[in-house]
């Protein structure tokens, strides 16, 4: 159990790490949606299943959409494939 | 492309053309703003620096860049050094989970002792939020409501202004198919599973895990994906925005009138004809249930009023 | 408990229910309750200081069935009574003078929105003042966050999506230190009741354990608080989101919610942590140096700029510098004069954006200098308020600037020499340079100019404004031994 909190804490370390430097804006939404996931175990883990329904709901579900509709809003997303994914993170 | 999200976008990315007068003019909606001195505003991300509307030219150019590796190289330390600074103080302090930590005193041994019975809902969780630190929670239902009332002052778009209207709801369906058969019978199957499961969470908030806040979510949720699968035209058949209107003032001065009861009755000392019930049934722990209940319905009127003030600007 | 003790819990429900009202009725029904609502705070106010008054002591209010350390509390004594006055008196003020401008600048569609987030921030200013317990501080503070930016969002305008942006970006990063700090200090002691916390923290810091632990408590605590409230180096947001507003919304957000902050702040420094924690832990020094520097780059700021309302921005900065200097002379005068000069300031510069706006009316709707010149002669009762409060903040004699600038004077003479040597330059430094900017635009807007052709009506409710504000500024120096009393008594009940 516990190098399984371990694994999933050093994954949470290099999400935050990987938001910040990627390019990309779609990809920075789903790792944070990806972080929310994680989240999720950590709290189940830590043994607050409250929290743990909490964000599954709330942040990976309805927050990381919000976040998609936003970038479509903003037109980062576009339809051609080639350049689906969009404008650079800076 | 929506004006209001022009300016969105070129706040986040590098922009080097000016918002000009016209464009900043018809930002504001259906209201003319005459302010001269609106034209000069070149919006880009560094920190406070306003350049005017002229052009930008090679001496502009080269200390921008100065300054941009400035701020970079400074804005590096100086998280590299909170980050170690916090780090260092975590090793200072009780480690975790250790029995003789200051927080297992005698506030929580009386939660998880006599919370069933002062309380009355099995789930101590719920206990604690809704029972004994109540007004926090009341202030949080706030924070959630001040957030929508936010949004809609920032997305709604006018009943008057129709052609924008119709223009953002064009703008939005505008790489989607119609009606995707995948996503509808998808949805067939899963909203109303997704609702039953919401309102499961929220009706036994104080007998199991979960509650008004997770509830309501999931039912945002459910009603969000109904709404992406069958379009807005069927969705405003039983939700309009006089719907989320009447639910979130109908549920937020509830709670509030509840809550000044308990209140009021608690600091004078005065018996209050709320009981607690017995535990474990469904109809108990006095007035965490109909709390949990305007709890869940303001959350899921308000993750669905995001949602679509996001898409559409209206609801 | 005696009846007026339930004014406070019956001051937040309001509201809070009328926000939520607000939100489903049409604007006229919604301007009506919001000046009702904040009338009836107003005199509620009243009624539970002169119950305190002749009572005397302060009040600790159950809010719920349990005490603390298991439930929630609120407490009040005459210092929390007299904000609770001021803060709802002040708000509606400037909503009154700011009524003008409604029409056309916030949509009518909106207007009741308008209403419901300026109730939400009065409703979360009084659970400030009242609050005895840490983490509902911090909920009331989102709620003040997520208001302010309302405020400038409700103001249909390019620039004003832009600095509302930016500020809410620069808040949170000050409420999440403040969240930090405040999770480590439960870590630490296990209460979230201020009066347990203090408990715990003065064993703490008798038996010498966690130094480094509760010096970064207190640095996150501060340092949050402080990007919250504009001081010295974390006022960058300051100029775009004070000036770009309706002028109604730049006058609450200017002269409310940073002091909203500093009470908390006080509150933490005062009851949370107590003198003993705070003088050995060093952050007066910081702050004193925040400060006093803070005092003179907002008046060189402001002296810079060339638009009306970034000036007055700039010069916000300046005053709360010496608020802040109030709060790093350590002492209960000290204490007083900063909360002095937080009363006098709130007074002087909701008045000072509500003239200005008027003066620009007749002014062509410009927002540079040069138009103004001979505004006042356009428009009287704009330009004698404007005046008066440049005058009050400036710290003429006669006005409440000069009794501030007199307290703070005489409580750094009773520090080191260094300290009041630096403090008292500083102190005349900065009154020469706020005499530089103020001074240049009142003898601009009394200049002979050109005339308007017809006068422009401001109507009964900007009048009426201007009048309640400008005698809340004489009072503050008239009736400034009572209330410096009045404030003493109430930092004594305090902690």
């Amino acid at each position: 159990m516990n190098l399984f909190l371990l694994l999933l804490l050093l994954i949470l370390i290099f999400n935050a790490i990987a938001v910040v430097l990627t390019k990309n804006l779609l990809a920075t939404c789903l790792i944070f949606m990806a972080q929310s996931t994680v989240m999720v175990l950590v709290w189940i883990l830590l043994e607050s299943p409250d929290l743990a329904i909490t964000e599954a709901a709330v942040g990976a579900g309805v927050s990381s959409l919000l976040m998609f509709i936003t970038l479509k809003k903003i037109h980062v997303i576009d339809e051609e494939a080639g350049k689906g994914g969009g404008n650079h993170n800076e | 492309m929506s004006n209001r999200f022009r300016v969105l976008r070129a706040f986040f990315t590098e922009s080097e053309s000016p918002l000009d007068t016209d464009q900043i003019r018809t930002l504001t909606g259906s209201v003319p703003d005459n302010r001269p001195g609106d034209a000069d505003m070149l919006v880009t991300h560094e920190n406070n620096i306003r350049w005017s509307g002229r052009n930008l030219d090679n001496r502009f150019e080269k200390s921008k860049k100065r300054i941009t590796a400035v701020y970079r190289v400074f804005s590096v330390l100086a998280a590299v050094m909170i980050i170690a600074v916090l780090l260092f103080t975590v090793t200072d302090l009780p480690s975790f989970g250790g029995v003789e930590k200051p927080t297992q005193n005698e506030v929580q041994q009386r939660y998880l002792e006599k919370g069933l019975e002062e309380g009355g809902a099995t789930n101590l969780v719920a206990n604690m939020i809704l029972d004994y630190r109540a007004f926090d929670t009341l202030g949080e239902s706030n924070v959630l409501f001040m957030a929508v009332c936010t949004v809609i002052l920032l997305l709604r778009i006018s009943q008057g202004d129709t052609d924008r209207r119709l223009r953002e709801e064009n703008d939005d369906r505008h790489f989607e198919p119609k009606n995707d058969l995948i996503l509808q019978t998808g949805a067939r199957v899963l909203v109303p599973v997704i609702q039953l499961f919401g309102i499961y969470v929220i009706l036994n908030g104080h007998l199991g895990p979960g509650g008004g806040f997770s509830g309501g979510a999931i039912m945002g949720a459910g009603l969000i994906l109904y709404l992406s699968a069958f379009g807005f035209a069927r969705t405003e058949r039983f939700f309009t925005f006089r719907t989320f209107k009447t639910v979130s003032f109908t549920a937020l001065s509830f709670y509030a009138l509840s809550k000044a009861y308990s209140f009021f009755t608690g600091a004078n000392h005065l018996p209050s004809v709320i009981t607690t019930g017995t535990p474990g049934a469904i109809l108990s722990a006095g007035l965490i249930l109909p709390l949990n209940i305007a709890v869940g319905l303001v959350v899921c009127c308000t993750m669905y009023a995001f949602y679509t003030l996001f898409r559409k600007g209206d609801m | 408990m005696s009846w007026w003790a339930d004014i406070p819990l019956f001051s937040i429900i309001l509201c809070l229910l009328s926000a939520a009202l607000c939100s489903v009725l049409k604007a006229r029904a919604a301007r009506v309750t919001g000046y009702t609502v904040l009338a009836l705070c107003v005199s509620g106010g009243v009624m539970l200081l002169s119950g305190l008054l002749s009572a005397g002591g302060s009040v600790t209010f159950m809010m719920g069935h349990f005490p603390a350390p298991w439930g929630n509390e609120i407490r009040f004594g005459q210092l929390e009574a007299l904000l609770a006055i001021v803060f709802p008196l002040i708000m509606l003020m400037s909503l009154l003078g700011g009524a003008r401008r409604m029409e056309e600048q916030v949509t009518s569609f909106r207007e009741n929105l308008y209403y419901t987030v300026c109730l939400l921030l009065n409703a979360a200013l009084l659970s400030q003042i009242y609050t005895n317990d840490l983490f509902t501080g911090y909920v009331f503070l989102e709620i003040m966050t997520l208001a302010s930016c309302g405020l400038i969002i409700a103001r249909s305008k390019g620039k004003a999506l832009v600095s509302a942006m930016r500020y809410m970006i620069l808040n949170l990063i000050g409420s999440g230190l403040f969240l930090l700090g405040v999770i480590l200090l439960y870590d630490v002691t296990g209460h979230l009741l201020m009066e347990n916390i203090r408990q715990a923290l003065e064993k703490l810091h008798a038996g010498g354990e966690y130094k480094t632990g509760l010096t970064v408590i207190i640095a996150l605590i501060t340092v949050g608080l402080c990007v919250k409230s504009a001081l010295f180096p974390f006022h960058t947001w300051v100029p775009d989101a004070y000036s770009n507003g309706t002028p109604a919304s730049n006058a609450i957000l200017s002269s409310l919610v940073s002091k909203g902050y500093i009470v908390l702040l006080i509150k933490c420094y005062c009851r949370v942590f107590g003198p003993e924690v705070i003088s050995g832990s060093g952050i007066n020094n910081l702050i004193m140096l925040l400060a006093l520097s803070g005092m003179i780059i907002g008046s060189l700021d402001a002296i810079r700029t060339k638009e009306t309302g970034r000036m007055i921005a700039y010069s916000s900065v300046a005053q709360i510098g010496y608020i802040y200097l109030g709060v790093a002379l350590g002492s209960e005068a000290g204490y007083a004069a900063a909360i002095f000069h937080l009363l006098l300031h709130s007074a002087s510069k909701s008045l000072l954006f509500l003239s200005a706006d008027a003066l620009q009316t007749v002014s062509g709707e410009s927002c540079e200098f040069g138009p103004l010149a001979g505004a006042g002669r356009r428009a009287k009762g704009a330009g004698v308020a404007f005046t008066l409060g440049a005058f009050s903040l400036v710290g003429l004699p006669f006005t409440g600037g000069f009794v501030t600038k007199l307290l703070l004077g005489r409580e750094a003479l009773n520090r080191s020499v260094p300290v009041a040597v630096a403090v008292l330059a500083v102190l005349v430094v900065s009154t020469l340079l706020n005499i530089l900017y103020f001074l240049r635009t009142v003898i601009l807007i009394w200049s002979p100019g050109e005339t308007v052709k017809k006068r422009t009506r401001f109507g009964p409710a900007f009048g009426i404004s201007m009048i309640i504000l400008g005698t809340g500024i004489l009072a503050c120096f008239f009736l400034a031994s009572p209330l410096l009393d009045l404030i003493c008594m109430g930092l004594t009940n305090f902690s």
